[in-house]
């Protein structure tokens, strides 16, 4: 080859590497960004009259007479769509009845649709979900369901080639001519004055619980139940891992026994996360019974197993790392061994272990797998620290699963999804991130 | 067994001898020093199967300095590292014959290693001070042998760093890490963390090999200092600093003592023909 | 004299214990290890434990059911009267996603870790660092909402667009090299220098012409694809890639740096350039590492769950044709998170048997995988240290 095409050769080699890093890059951005932008949204949005008069009557918050002026000034703007609903129903009743059935289901659909914009209207039966109690509590869900009140969605099969298109076609030209049809271009033009969108920081997100399966409200049960899963996970399994490391780097001889504790050691590394669960279930509720069913100590103890062996590795090495230096000037001064392993080994391997730790604490707080049989629960309320032992838990990462594909309404509550991401994924990074920290701040206060 | 090596009836013979070849005609002698404080009687020191020390016999006298000296790898270290068993850290290592501190056998079933090492102290070649405050690092002898009042615990710092001759350098930032200080402080403190645990004997593996001249003179000072309180072995590479602190010297040639006498002696009249080639530099 | 010394023998000796004394210190020291050996055996306990437990609950199904239909038909049927227990679609469907996000993962993370250990300077591979990490931490439950709420949509509305783009951006700079290549190889011969460049550049214009044709057609192809369902094959096989990756990454670059430096210097000094010497002397002597690499990093994608429950379509059937990544299909461990719920578990029925059947498959593989990847490492390093 001549010497030019080898050149191209090479630097098109350098190109493929530096292209793998960038498309990482890319994809840590491509995941990362949207669940950011939008988990934000959870907490930081524009929120309506809905929204206050939700947060008032749910949580006891926000100023009762700010909030009533508020509403009065909505109600002044709704009562004319009121009116005009209400004169239409009247209409409809002196109409023929072959007219009334072409007018009535359509109407009921125009209901529902400004139902679901506004609230429960007037001469609506009591709402008996807190969903129905409220119209849009966002802005932005406000504007789509105003779309979808103003236009109904048909779909086009014509072509049985290609698959059905869809368009839009204003409900307005059905109800030409009668009472009902000023009523789109007023809601259009009026929809701010009876939402009153206002720019809302909402950090109840964080520490409310949930109104009616996370249609309203906040992820307290679910933060918190990754809290307690993660720190119990890392109660049994931080002690057993450095106990081990230990033993591993001080004590063991060469030997089989030693290999073979080291392949039990990465084989357990190796193990699918969905075995854990199953074993979990199989061991921990169905053998020992260490609770009637589900329960986050089932869970915990389940996570613990599945992080251990990151905290033996991380220890092992930290413990390795620490300089044989350190360990003669014990010994020479006449200290046992067990002494020189706790007041000189430990303290020096220390950032090493809690980083470990502290990646494994994200570990156990991120996964889903483990703790499906034996600890998550799709609904329900923060547990008591007393109900550890007996109760199952919500959790972040199980219930974004649940509430993104099992919810019966999961694309109403997006939001919520997104926003039980980013919280998770916070945690989850921000544990990474102190590690990293810490590693840094301990190893530069040993170096002196 | 154990009352039996105590009373170790050989010695008291060997120590008549080693008195006239070891002691130093030229230098002070020291009041109470002078007896065999470590016997050495066809000792061997194996890695495995390779035997790196080879039937060494020797008395080392105490409250004396004795240096050993000899080309690198000729089992210097390991010599010096067996009298207070840290070559215990080594798997492989085992040996064979007899080593003997005050009578009593070191490699015996019933000898506690850790009790052994607050006897016989040791300071390695590079500073290694613990990351902890220089206060910690002298304490941390002590609180193990159950010092634990914080007023005695001063008292000890204060009078082993000043044995060291370090305290003027320190006292003013006790509670600041060691691993601050520069390397021959680092190596003085090493010595005072040694004193503190008032051992008999006090090992040093090239401690200045990794310092600056001046703090070579330093710490060459300090032995000056000890000698007399303790019995000082050093292993050096350096022949002007084994001439220069000790009091009697050993020459190692690949694993064999080749010679062993009073350091005048050694240096200006050696007996044997390899300990002269290295005296003056044939080989090193 | 000798009662002086003896007086002061008996204070200085003290290091020598009685008999007793020391036995029992060296009993206590034994116990002391035990109990630390106890401890740290519970790894191993517990591997035990999980493969019994596992495989206790795995047994009953094929006693009831046998093997036959298990591995080899692909009717899963697990609720209806009879119920048919044929996981050979789900066995496919794992082994799918998992060739799908290797071809994807393996690659690329052998190529970024090339680039990690020889080509970038240390002051960017700082910064590449943490984003592999990054990567690393992102819970799988996220990467599976991302797949199914962003990546899913997305194929679903512009899946033909975008497959095109992804062919023009990744394929064409490929073609390019190859016609370069082509040309320079098939003129090599020619000794006269002025024919020889006649000759190269009317095979670069002819080959590039044909490579745009190809381009531009397979383009268009793609773009003419309609994608039915987001939640597809190809969907899953391109996050588990993304989570394989840092594994790759990580362990391939651990090996690539264990190969020393003597033998880049060595093959530098005869004149090869950085990419023949990677490719050449790097790339072998560092192969069995990489092959433990990409053993890890399938298995991360074998094991994984979360991803493929949400986004891969859970539909139990081999798509057809068989290598269409654009279908719905079900894995192993998707089967064994969405089932769990509704087997009954105490009566210890087939349908909750048949779960354990397919977590013992995948506990034997993962199993087996460490194994190899291990010796293979271990083998490495001997190689490496000239043992
Ligand atoms: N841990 C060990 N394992 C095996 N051989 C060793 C070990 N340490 C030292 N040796 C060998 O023992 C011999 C003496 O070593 P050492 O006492 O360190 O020499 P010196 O201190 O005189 O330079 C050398 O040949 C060395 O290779
Ligand atoms: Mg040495």
């Amino acid at each position: 080859m001549n010497i030019g095409t080898r050149k191209i050769l090479d630097r098109s080699f350098t190109a493929i590497g530096f292209g793998s890093i960038i498309v990482m890059a890319l994809a840590l951005m491509v995941v990362v960004v949207p669940i950011l932008t939008n988990g934000l949204g959870a907490v930081f949005f524009t929120g309506t009259v809905e929204h206050r008069k939700l947060l008032h009557e749910e949580f006891q918050r926000g100023d009762t007479q700010d909030l009533s002026s508020e509403i009065a000034s909505s109600e002044r703007y709704r009562a004319k769509a009121y009116a005009i609903l209400s004169d239409f129903e009247a209409e409809l009743e002196r109409m023929e009845p072959e007219q009334q059935g072409k007018y009535s289901s359509k109407y009921a659909q125009v209901r529902t649709s400004l139902q679901s914009l506004l609230g429960p209207l007037p001469g609506d039966s009591p709402a008996m979900l807190t969903r129905n109690k409220y119209g849009q509590t966002r802005w932005e869900k406000a504007e789509e369901k105003l779309h979808s009140f103003l236009y109904e969605s048909k779909w086009d099969n014509s072509n049985s080639d290609v698959m059905g298109k869809e368009y839009f076609v204003r409900r307005s030209l059905d109800f030409k001519g009668t009472s009902l049809a000023p009523l789109f271009p007023y809601v259009e033009n009026n929809l701010e004055n009876m939402l009153l969108p206002r720019f809302t920081v909402y950090w109840g997100f964080l520490t409310d619980s949930s109104v009616d399966s996370h249609f309203f409200g906040g992820i307290w049960p679910e933060i918190q139940g990754t809290f307690f899963l993660a720190m119990g996970a890392m109660l049994f399994a931080f002690p057993i891992g450095v106990i081990a490391a230990i033993y591993f780097t001080e004590y063991a001889r060469p030997g089989f026994l030693n290999s073979m504790l080291r392949s039990a050691n990465s084989t357990l590394a190796g193990v699918p996360s969905i075995v854990f669960g199953m074993f979990g279930l199989a061991f921990f509720i169905n053998t020992l019974h260490v609770s009637e069913s589900k329960s986050v100590l089932a869970g915990s103890l389940t996570l613990a197993i599945m992080i251990l062996p990151t905290i033996i590795r991380a220890a092992e090495e930290a413990i390795l790392s620490v300089p044989k230096t350190y360990r003669e000037a014990s010994l020479s001064l006449g200290s046992t061994k067990w002494n020189t392993i706790l007041t000189v080994i430990l303290p020096a391997a220390l950032p090493g272990i809690l980083t470990g730790g502290v990646i494994s604490l994200g570990r156990a707080a991120g996964e889903t797998a483990p703790i499906i049989f034996t600890a998550a629960v799709s609904v329900g309320s923060a547990i008591g620290l007393a109900d550890i032992f007996s109760s199952p838990t919500p959790a972040l990462s199980w219930n974004i699963y649940n509430l993104a594909s099992e919810h019966e309404a999961a694309a109403e509550i997006r939001h919520v999804q997104y926003g039980m991401v980013l919280a998770l994924v916070s945690i989850v990074l921000m544990l990474n991130l102190s590690a990293i920290v810490l590693r840094a701040r301990i190893s530069k206060k040993l170096k002196g | 067994m154990a009352t039996d090596v105590r009373q170790a009836p050989e010695s008291a013979s060997a120590k008549k001898s080693t008195r006239d070849i070891y002691l130093p005609p030229e230098r002070k002698v020291v009041t109470g020093g002078g007896e065999a404080h470590i016997v050495a009687k066809n000792f061997s020191i194996y890695y495995g199967e390779f035997e790196a020390v080879k039937k060494v016999n020797a008395d080392i006298l105490s409250k004396y300095v004795t240096a050993i000296i000899g080309p690198s790898g000729c089992g210097k270290s390991t010599f010096l590292r067996a009298i207070n068993r840290m070559n215990d850290l080594i798997p492989s290592c085992h040996t064979s014959g007899t080593l003997l501190f005050d009578g009593a056998d070191i490699y015996g079933k019933n000898t506690d290693e850790v009790l052994l090492r607050k006897k016989v102290g040791m300071v390695f070649q590079k500073p290694n001070p613990f990351p902890k405050s220089i206060f910690d690092n002298i304490a941390y002898g002590p609180r193990l042998h159950g010092v634990s009042d914080k007023k005695k615990l001063m008292e000890i710092i204060e009078r082993s760093l000043k044995k060291a001759a370090i305290w003027d350098e320190v006292c003013d930032r006790l509670d600041k890490n060691a691993l601050g200080l520069s390397g021959g402080q680092q190596q003085r403190l090493c010595v005072a963390r040694t004193l503190a645990v008032e051992p008999e004997v006090l090992l040093l593996d090239e401690p200045t090999s990794a310092l600056d001249p001046k703090a070579t003179a330093k710490i060459e000072d300090l032995i000056q200092e000890l000698r007399g309180s303790y019995t000082i072995m050093i292993v050096t590479h350096n022949m002007q600093q084994a001439s220069r602190v000790s009091d009697s010297t050993m020459f190692f040639y690949e694993g064999v003592l080749v010679e062993h006498a009073s350091t005048a002696q050694l240096f200006t009249n050696p007996k044997d023909p390899m300990t002269e080639d290295y005296i003056t530099g044939r080989f090193s | 004299m000798a009662a002086e010394r003896s007086g002061e023998s008996t204070r200085s000796n003290d290091f020598v214990l009685s008999a007793r004394k020391r036995a029992a210190q060296k009993l206590i020291t034994q116990f002391g290890e035990g109990v630390l050996f106890v401890l740290a055996a519970f790894v191993a306990i517990i591997v035990l434990f999980i493969f019994f437990f596992v495989a206790r609950d795995a047994v009953p199904f094929f006693q009831i059911r046998g093997f036959s239909e298990f591995f080899t038909s692909s009717n899963w049927y697990p609720a209806d009267d009879p119920a048919e227990f044929g996981a050979f679609a789900i066995i496919y469907g794992s082994a799918m996603v998992t060739l799908g996000s290797a071809l994807i993962a393996v690659p690329m993370g052998v190529a970024a870790a090339i680039c990690l250990s020889d080509i970038l300077p240390f002051s960017i591979r700082q910064y590449a660092k943490p984003v592999i990490e990054m990567l690393a931490a992102i819970p799988s439950v996220a990467f599976g909402f991302f797949a199914l709420v962003v990546l899913a949509p997305l194929m679903q509305n512009s899946g033909g667009a975008l497959l095109m783009w992804v062919w023009w951006i990744l394929v064409s700079p490929f073609l390019l090299l190859t016609v370069i290549v082509a040309a320079d190889l098939l003129t090599n011969t020619i000794q006269d220098e002025k024919r020889r460049q006649q000759r190269y550049v009317t095979l670069v214009v002819l080959f590039g012409v044909i490579a745009i044709a190809v381009l531009l057609k397979v383009g268009a192809v793609l773009n003419g694809i309609q994608i039915i369902t987001g939640t597809n094959a190809l969907n899953v096989s391109i996050i588990l890639s993304f989570m394989a990756l840092p594994t790759i990454v990580s362990v391939s670059e651990d090996a690539l740096q264990a190969v020393g430096r003597d033998i880049r210097e060595g093959s530098y000094a005869l004149g090869a350039t950085r990419a023949e010497t990677i490719v050449k002397t790097i790339l072998p002597a560092a192969s069995s590492g990489i092959l433990a690499a990409v053993i890890l990093g399938i298995m991360r994608a074998l094991g994984e769950t979360m991803v493929v429950w949400m986004a891969s379509g859970n539909s139990s059937h081999v798509p057809e044709p068989w290598f269409n990544y654009l279908e719905a299909v079900r894995t192993l461990t998707a089967t064994i998170a969405g089932d769990m719920g509704e087997a009954d578990q105490v009566t210890g029925s087939a349908r909750f048997h048949v779960l354990f059947a397919m977590g013992l498959l995948l506990l034997i593989i993962s199993f087996i995988s460490n194994l190899v990847s291990e010796r293979i490492v271990v083998r490495q390093r001997k190689i490496l240290t000239g043992q």
